[in-house]
């Protein structure tokens, strides 16, 4: 689905990654994880064409339908004034022609979607409303709606407490093993989400590890079990 | 005679209409564009941009050049320029913002103190003059606001995408660089349809008081688009009927009165528990 080749990222001068192979197969759920400023959402952002690539290439597969669910905070969404079905009906927006309008279809697709989250009746609400479990689902039904082929999540589970977490990542495993939907999760928290990852992506501007998360756990030196690192913060770098 | 008596006999002076169709037609703009750059933390644009057309009205008076042609261009084109500045990695924050309105300002000064001859009716444009509102600023007025209105509708879902989370947008094939480039010239041409009413240095209060009231209430992303507009409607209608009756500056009058409603709201918001 995507062939990421020998990809460096710049900012100016200072090299965010670096010669960078990696390819996504359709079903896969990989986790990336790395240290504080390894570079792992600026290679979500680079695959995903939000950031210029300096070096290397990013190729689509089969032109994938992909969602995508930022590294955010409920936080920033306080005082926004939109309804969570507002929100929700964004993510059809790339399938959409000029000019782009939301019909009675799309109206029912969100509601299934909200419905299939078990979040129906938010859907009315503002999403500055919400709690932190309420509003990372809100935000997957954004990236659900279209029925994507790959789900990228940068992050999600970060604001989340642990129940609310393992809800989040039961979602996740569902949608990969039912509904075949590959899912690449950035994540710092590999304990949580080691249950349902098959596949691991550990960087650290370059690729450190990349292979079945079952081996990963046998190679001390390159664990983050090992190795640990500050939780929680900003990985933009 | 009574203040309703003179309200009344407002209506009787074709300047008075002609505000008032006018002033609508910024209202409606204003309100229309608002919620997307105050939601932007664009705010700032708007005052920025009404002192370079401080500016271009003094280039205008100066050349005998019709002063809102003059404005609508430079006024464009100095938003656009602010905003590809602001794109740089070299200037932070709203910097270019302050950066173009200080050098507008300036060069403005420097025309109207050097040239004479024209401060009084530079003075009008400053701060809005109903009287000197002609019949073709009202056709203008009309036919920018309605094309405002059409832009922001045929682009709607583009601009709420784009206003909320702009790498979602980019990732859903929204092209963001046009149009911040659309907004900017939106921006643009409300500043110069509202200088003859509310005046360039009160016009971005018409952008931004109406958005920031209406987001007090709403719920929604269009309720906030429509009650703006409603708002500053009713403001606009208020505000010049009460610098008639006031003998005030036009502008001056609709931008209190804007504040007023904004501190009122505010402070009973405030006094009220959140639900």
């Amino acid at each position: 689905m995507f062939h990421v080749e020998n990809m460096t990222v710049k900012y100016q001068s200072h090299v965010a990654i670096k010669d960078v192979d990696f390819t996504v197969k359709p079903k896969d759920f990989t986790a990336i994880i790395g240290p504080n400023g390894s570079g792992k959402t600026t290679l979500i952002k680079a695959m995903l064409g939000l950031l210029s690539i300096s070096k290397g290439s990013v190729e689509r597969k089969g032109s994938p339908r992909i969602g995508y669910l930022p590294q955010q905070t409920a936080a920033s969404d306080r005082f926004f004034p939109a309804t969570v079905g507002e929100i929700v009906a964004l993510g059809l927006l790339a399938d959409k022609r000029f000019p782009k309008t939301i019909g009675r279809h799309d109206k029912k697709r969100i509601a299934e979607t909200l419905d299939a989250l078990g979040i129906s009746a938010l859907r009315k609400k503002r999403i500055g409303a919400l709690s932190g479990g309420q509003h990372q689902r809100v935000l997957l039904a954004r990236a659900l709606v279209s029925e994507p082929d790959i789900l990228i999540l940068d992050e999600p589970t970060s604001a989340l407490d642990p129940s609310m977490r393992k809800a989040f990542l039961d979602i996740l495993k569902e949608l990969n093993e039912k509904r075949n939907v590959a899912i690449l999760l950035v994540t710092h928290d590999i304990a949580s989400a080691g249950a349902y990852i098959k596949r691991v992506l550990h960087i650290d501007q370059t690729v450190l590890y990349d292979g079945a998360y079952k081996a990963y756990l046998r190679q001390p030196v390159r664990s983050p079990f090992e190795a640990p690192h500050a939780d929680g913060e900003d990985d933009e770098t | 005679m009574t203040w309703f008596e003179e309200l009344l006999m407002a209506f009787d002076y074709g300047f008075m209409w002609r505000a008032l169709f006018v002033g609508i037609a910024v209202a409606i703009s204003g309100a229309f564009i608002g919620p997307f750059l105050v939601l932007k933390r664009f705010s700032m644009i708007g005052h920025g941009l009404a002192h370079v057309a401080f500016a271009a009205v003094a280039i205008g008076l100066v050349t005998n050049q019709e002063p809102f042609i003059v404005t609508l261009i430079l006024v464009v084109a100095a938003s656009i320029f602010i905003l590809k500045l602001n794109r740089s990695p070299r200037l932070q924050g709203d910097a270019a913002i302050a950066l173009t309105a200080a050098v507008a300002m300036a060069l403005g000064t420097v025309i109207a103190s050097t040239a004479g001859g024209f401060n009084v009716d530079l003075f009008s444009y400053l701060f809005g003059s109903i009287l000197t509102i002609q019949r073709i600023d009202v056709y203008l007025s009309i036919t920018f606001a309605a094309t405002i209105v059409v832009i922001v509708l045929l682009f709607y879902h583009d601009l709420f995408s784009l206003t909320y989370d702009e790498d979602f947008a980019r990732i859903s094939g929204v092209r963001a660089r046009r149009l911040n480039t659309l907004l900017a010239v939106l921006i643009g041409v409300t500043i110069a349809v509202g200088i003859r009413a509310v005046g360039t240095l009160l016009i971005s209060s018409l952008i931004i008081f109406p958005t920031i009231i209406a987001l007090q209430f709403s719920r929604g992303f269009k309720m906030t688009i429509l009650l703006a507009v409603l708002i500053s409607t009713v403001n606009v209608l208020f505000g010049l009927v009460s610098s008639f009756l006031l003998d005030w500056p036009s502008g001056s009058t609709i931008v209190l009165l804007n504040g007023v409603v904004f501190m009122a709201i505010y402070g009973i918001r405030l006094l009220k528990p959140q639900n």
